[in-house]
């Protein structure tokens, strides 16, 4: 290095001088100038790269994702996959490959079914007792199957959204059911930039509460999300059992809320749409955080995000008053609101303005202090409210479950108690402490002792077992 | 630089190396894209668009490294890297919800590759190249495994030297411009490919160490002295060796510069 200050200069000329006296577009003038050089050379490029991206899409070279092969089980494998040496090193040269023998090959679940022409081809294939590549194993996996649509059999649509349909559906290779969200991919701009905001946050969380994406497809005209299936969400199962759910499961089904929540936090992940639609919950009574789309990184804290997030229940009062600087704190108030919700067999506070929400937080916690927020709650005309104890108008929750609603309804944001904090409290204290040491993807059924009780209202037509007897009245998942 | 004979033969020294660095900045200015086509070049075009198309600064750093990230995957043969340019500012946008408008980005990067060119009609052309980056779009997505969040260093900088403000001396630091030239640092250093190489956190701390090696600042306990360095409180897995190789990293981006 040489001279410290002129490097500094140096620095400052490429990044600023440079690029600030070029964006005057200065000399519009040059009529000589062929317009479309570059395109000329860019589309033939191009023609080019699109060429390797349609090839792609049979021979799946460009699915780089061995990770997202088979219900996640590969993904361990797909780090040290180059090492792999093949089971049949040891054996006989000419004996014929089994589906085992693929399967462990490859990392995959053992109840795959491999295509026969598949099999076939790997028993002539001279790489086999060579260690397998990436892009060999990559390209194995797009032959079974993964990333192509035929893979997957369309049952029927779960719902409509503005940017996805969500279908059920079912995997040819494993017989298992899936829901698929087919993302439609608009021409003008592209892939919706929730779609890759939730495909990207989803890449990064692996947990036992929340919902696993299996596979992309992308075809041309769409981007399908496939993750796993879940019976019904928390509002269907409340409707199932009459809106009267054994306190007991109340208590599985906040820990796992929060298990869930705190680990999204943990990453600065927000959820940002916390509502009873957007929890699913399969058989065994796990629950799992669904829909993304909302969610965003939190990169930097001072960062302001949009003010319309939350569906209006479950929206804390500061951002119903139009606060914009929010952190892992809001998705906390609507903890409260879905514990309640959950105890209590109504919602808490149902407004639908933002008015006759505010009025209702208000008239059940007091009013605020004159200086809450800011002063931002000075502009509206808030009557005196005395709060009313909480045990009256929950007259299910022990004073435990009180306690902590009361932590999560704080009206200052920084107050509220956090996810992880929340697992600690005294009301889970008869979980055990088991459920505290799990790892991260490990449910909390397979801790001795902790099941679903029978739900007080449950009527029998609760969880359908196939097909499409479900699915008018599966409207909400993943929209 | 030649040796120095007299004090007028210095002072000509200096005017001329003044000389030299306008010369320099005036020939970088008319960086004809069409002329060269490598990396480097091709991230100067992504923060030259980008800073016209007036994206965040993480929105253009997020492009950058998905452009590094796209290159490491794919056979640079194979791809126009002006178009892969184009497509991460893009696909930064939406990824940091800095949204940009693909017809923006589309007659942003077109005048700066073909300059005084005319803004594109709405004809084939423009709409071939607008199927063209929707395409690679989802080619860079799905090269780069859908994952494209990115953990920036910039963040950890602003803390650390938050931190270490308040940690020196007030005259000390405000007579020394750290912050400004760590920033610098950091910003170029998204040139180069190598920022893949190391932590958000590790690049952080090498920024502004090397700010501070350049201004000679013994504000800090370096790792030249005795005693526990100014950075080990911020990451207790980085060592001396590793810390060096990080800042030549940086200072040969400005050897890769194009004359």
């Amino acid at each position: 290095m040489t001279d410290p200050a002129c490097m500094h200069v140096k620095s400052e000329a490429m990044d600023i001088k440079v690029l600030h006296k070029s964006s005057t577009f200065s000399s519009f003038t040059s009529g000589s100038h062929k317009i479309g050089n570059w395109f000329a050379t860019l589309s033939e490029r191009r023609r080019k790269s699109s060429m390797k991206a349609s090839k792609s899409l049979t021979l799946g070279v460009v699915h780089e994702n061995p990770r997202f092969g088979s219900d996640g089980e590969s993904e361990e494998a797909s780090g040290a996959s180059d090492e792999v040496t093949s089971p049949v090193k040891l054996r006989p040269k000419n004996r014929r490959l089994s589906e085992q023998d693929i399967n462990k090959r490859l990392s995959l679940p053992a109840d795959l079914h491999l295509p026969e022409s598949f099999i076939a081809k790997q028993n002539v294939s001279p790489t086999i007792d060579g260690p397998l590549s990436r892009a060999t194993r990559r390209q194995s996996l797009s032959e079974i199957g993964f990333g192509r649509m035929e893979t997957y059999t369309k049952l029927g649509k779960l719902g409509q959204g503005t940017y996805a349909t969500v279908f059920k559906g079912k995997s040819r290779l494993t017989d298992n059911l899936v829901a698929l969200k087919e993302i439609r991919l608009e021409h003008e701009e592209g892939a919706p930039c929730t779609a890759i905001r939730e495909v990207s946050l989803l890449k990064e969380l692996r947990h036992a509460n929340i919902v696993t994406l299996h596979d992309i497809v992308h075809t041309e005209k769409s981007l399908t999300l496939v993750f796993e299936y879940l019976e019904k969400d928390l509002k269907q199962y409340m409707d199932d059992c009459g809106n009267i759910l054994s306190l007991n499961n109340v208590k599985l089904f906040l820990f796992q809320l929060l298990r869930g929540l705190a680990y999204c936090h943990r990453r600065r992940i927000l959820h940002r749409d916390l509502k009873p639609q957007n929890l699913l919950i399969n058989e065994r009574g796990e629950l799992k955080l669904a829909d993304f789309g909302l969610a965003r990184a939190k990169s930097v804290p001072t960062k302001t995000y949009s003010n319309e997030v939350v569906t209006l229940w479950y929206r804390p009062p500061d951002v119903l008053l139009g606060s914009t600087e929010y952190s892992t704190q809001i998705d906390m108030w609507g903890v409260g609101c879905i514990f309640y919700e959950m105890a209590c067999g109504r919602p808490l506070f149902p407004g639908s303005t933002v008015e006759e929400e505010l009025r209702l937080i208000f008239r059940a916690l007091g009013s605020p202090p004159a200086d809450a927020w800011g002063g931002m709650a000075a502009s509206y005309d808030i009557p005196h409210y005395q709060p009313a104890p909480l045990l009256s108008w929950a007259p299910r929750l022990d004073a435990d479950a009180v306690d902590l609603l009361t932590k999560f309804l704080c009206y200052e944001a920084k107050k509220r108690v956090s996810a992880a904090d929340a697992m600690k409290h005294t009301y889970f204290r008869s979980l055990g402490p088991a459920v505290h040491k799990l790892p991260d993807v490990v449910s909390i059924f397979t801790v001795p002792g902790i099941q679903l009780n029978k739900d007080p209202g449950y009527r029998a037509s609760g969880f359908p077992k196939s097909g499409v007897s479900g699915r008018s009245r599966r409207q909400s998942m993943l929209l | 630089m030649s040796c120095v004979v007299g004090e007028d033969l210095t002072m000509k020294d200096v005017i001329d190396v003044m000389q030299l660095q306008r010369e320099k900045s005036k020939q970088a200015i008319s960086v004809d894209y069409r002329e060269v086509e490598n990396n480097f070049v091709a991230v100067r075009f992504i923060f030259e668009c980008g800073i016209k198309l007036d994206a965040q600064p993480l929105t253009i750093a997020t492009a950058a490294i998905l452009y590094h990230r796209f290159f490491k995957e794919a056979d640079s043969s194979g791809y126009d890297s002006y178009l892969i340019a184009a497509t991460t500012l893009y696909l930064a946008g939406k990824v940091k919800d800095d949204p940009l408008k693909i017809r923006d980005v589309i007659n942003v990067t077109h005048n700066t590759l073909n300059r005084g060119a005319a803004p594109l009609e709405l004809g084939d052309e423009y709409w071939n190249m607008r199927d063209a980056i929707v395409q690679a779009e989802l080619l860079i997505m799905r090269m780069l495994k859908f994952e494209v969040t990115i953990v920036h260093p910039h963040k950890f900088m602003l803390h650390y030297l938050k931190s270490l403000e308040g940690w020196c001396e007030k005259d000390d630091w405000s007579k020394m411009p750290i912050a400004k030239a760590a920033s610098a640092f950091l910003q170029d250093f998204h040139y180069d490919p190598a920022i893949l190489d190391y932590t958000p956190q590790h690049v952080a701390i090498a920024c502004i160490n090397l700010a501070l090696q350049c201004y000679g600042g013994q504000v800090l306990p370096t790792d030249e002295g005795e005693g526990v360095p100014w950075y080990s409180v911020y990451a207790d897995d980085l060592q001396k060796d590793k810390l060096w190789e990080i800042m030549e990293k940086i200072m040969e981006v400005y050897n890769k510069e194009p004359k």
